[in-house]
C-alpha cells in the first residue's frame, strides 16, 4: 500500500491533467471552428462612413427621381484612372434652384450652399480604396464592359453594386487581389503582375 | 497563366558615341520613378539609389587622357541571374521581355542584388523621405517603395501601360517611338533609344543591327536586352 501523500498526489495529477487537456481541446477547437466559421475581415467592406454632407445616391440616380447618369458627375471615369468626385460648383448647377423635398434634405442642401459660398471643397470620406502598390485604372474596365454591351449603370454596378439604391454609399465587394484576379481570369484579361503592380 | 498580349520585346539601345555623361537621364529617372533622394552619406555607404547611373572612367595617361561614360541601367536580361535566387518569386520575366520586380511580394532578402553582375538593383535601407517642397512632384503612377524593398529600373512600365491604354482607346496598334522612358526622353543627344525589338522596322531594332553593337558582360550568358553601341574612336575600349 502506498503512503497517503503519494495517493493524494496521484489523484491531483490525474485531475490536473484532465482539466488541462479539456482547456487545450477547447482552445484548439475554437481555433479550428473560427478558421472556417468566422468570415475574414476585409478592410472597408460593408462600412458606410458618415459623409460631411449626407449625399443620397438614390435621389440623384433613380430614374423616377433626378435620373442622372453616373458619368454626369463622375466625369473622367471613361477616360482616366480615377472616376473623380465632382466639384462643388457642379452640385451648384442644379442646387442653385433645386430644393430639398423634406426639411432634412433641405438642411443638407443648406450645408452645400454654405460651402459653395465660402468657396471651399467638401472633404468627402473615401469609401473605395485600393492599396498603394496597386495601380487601378477605371478607363480600360469601363471600356471593356461597355464593349460587352453593358449600360453605364450596369458597368459600374459590376464592382460598386447597385449604387442607385444606396442612401449611404458602401463598399459591396472585397476588392482584394483574389477578387480582381477571379474576374480577370473569367474575362481573359491579363493576369501578369506588372499589369497592376508597378 | 498569363493571357496573351501583343508580343512585344522591349529593349533599349545606348549609343556610347553620343553620351556626354551629362546625367540628365539620372535626374529624369529619379523624378519619374519616385526614387529616394541620395545624399553624400548614402554614396559613401554605397547605398545610393540610381536606377540608371553613368559610370565614368579615364582612358590613357596625362596629357592624352580621355573621359569615357557608360550609362548603366537594369539590362532586363533574358536569362537574369536575379530571378532564380528570389525565394518568393518577387522578380520574374514577363512575356514582354521585362524583368519585373513585384514590390508587394518582396521580403527584402537582397539575394537578387547580390547576384546581379551589373549592380543595378537597389535596396531601400531607409523609409524614403522627401522635403516638403517635393511632396507634390511624386509620380502617382508609380508606387512609393517602403523600407526593406528591393527596386530597380522598370523600363518605365507605367509609361508602357499608359501608351497601351491610349492605343486601345483609340483602337490602333502601338506606334514606334510613341513613348519613351524618362531617361530616353530626357537625353539631350538621343543616346538612349527605347522600343520594341520584335518589330523589325522600329528604330531600336535598326540601331541594334549596327556593327558597333555589343552587350555588357555578354560572356556571362545573361542575354541583356540593353544593347550598347561602341564609341567611334579607334582607341576606345568600349
Amino acid at each position: 500500500m502506498l503512503p497517503d501523500n503519494l495517493q493524494i498526489r496521484k489523484v491531483a495529477l490525474a485531475v490536473g491533467g484532465l482539466v488541462f487537456s479539456i482547456i487545450a481541446m477547447l482552445v484548439v477547437g475554437y481555433i479550428i471552428w473560427s478558421w472556417w466559421a468566422l468570415p475574414p475581415k476585409v478592410f472597408g467592406l460593408g462600412a458606410a462612413p458618415d459623409q460631411p454632407i449626407a449625399f443620397p445616391h438614390t435621389v440623384h440616380v433613380q430614374p423616377d427621381k433626378a435620373g442622372l447618369d453616373c458619368q454626369f458627375c463622375h466625369r473622367t471615369v471613361a477616360e482616366d484612372a480615377v472616376a473623380s468626385v465632382p466639384a462643388v460648383q457642379q452640385c451648384m448647377y442644379c442646387h442653385k434652384v433645386v430644393e430639398g423635398s423634406t426639411e432634412l434634405a433641405q438642411a443638407e442642401i443648406d450645408k452645400l450652399q454654405q460651402v459653395a459660398q465660402a468657396g471651399e471643397p467638401i472633404n468627402w470620406r473615401r469609401v473605395h480604396r485600393l492599396p498603394d502598390h496597386t495601380q487601378f485604372v477605371h478607363e480600360p474596365h469601363v471600356r471593356f464592359f461597355t464593349q460587352q454591351g453593358l449600360g453605364t449603370a450596369q458597368t459600374c454596378a459590376t464592382c460598386h453594386g447597385d449604387v442607385g439604391a444606396m442612401v449611404k454609399l458602401e463598399q459591396v465587394r472585397s476588392l482584394k487581389m483574389g477578387d480582381c484576379v477571379d474576374c480577370h481570369r473569367q474575362y481573359s484579361a491579363p493576369t501578369d503582375c506588372a499589369t497592376c503592380h508597378y | 497563366m498569363t493571357t496573351e498580349r501583343p508580343r512585344h520585346k522591349w529593349g533599349m539601345v545606348v549609343d556610347i558615341d553620343r553620351c556626354t555623361g551629362c546625367e540628365a537621364c539620372v535626374v529624369a529617372c529619379e523624378s519619374e520613378n519616385n526614387e529616394p533622394i541620395s545624399e553624400e552619406g548614402h554614396f559613401l555607404q554605397r547605398r545610393a539609389m540610381e536606377w540608371i547611373h553613368v559610370q565614368r572612367y579615364w582612358e590613357g595617361e596625362f596629357p592624352e587622357v580621355k573621359a569615357r561614360f557608360i550609362p548603366v541601367l537594369c539590362q532586363h536580361c533574358e536569362n537574369a541571374p536575379c530571378e532564380p535566387v528570389c525565394p518568393v518569386y518577387a522578380t520574374y520575366h514577363n512575356n514582354e521581355g521585362l524583368n519585373v520586380q513585384v514590390y508587394n511580394r518582396c521580403v527584402g532578402t537582397r539575394y537578387c542584388a547580390n547576384n546581379c553582375p551589373y549592380q543595378v538593383r537597389f535596396f531601400n535601407h531607409w523609409e524614403p523621405v522627401w522635403p516638403e517642397s517635393l511632396r507634390n512632384q511624386l509620380n502617382s503612377d508609380v508606387t512609393v517603395r517602403s523600407r526593406g524593398i528591393m527596386e530597380k529600373c522598370t523600363f518605365c512600365v507605367q509609361r508602357i501601360r499608359r501608351a497601351e491604354r491610349q492605343a486601345a482607346q483609340d483602337g490602333r496598334e502601338l506606334k514606334d517611338m510613341e513613348f519613351q522612358p524618362a531617361c530616353a526622353q530626357a537625353c539631350p543627344t538621343s543616346a538612349l533609344v527605347f522600343g520594341d525589338l520584335n518589330n523589325q522596322d522600329s528604330k531600336v531594332s535598326r540601331m541594334a543591327k549596327d556593327q558597333r553593337h555589343y552587350k555588357l558582360l555578354e560572356e556571362l550568358g545573361t542575354g541583356p536586352n540593353v544593347i550598347y553601341l561602341k564609341k567611334v574612336d579607334v582607341n576606345a575600349h568600349a
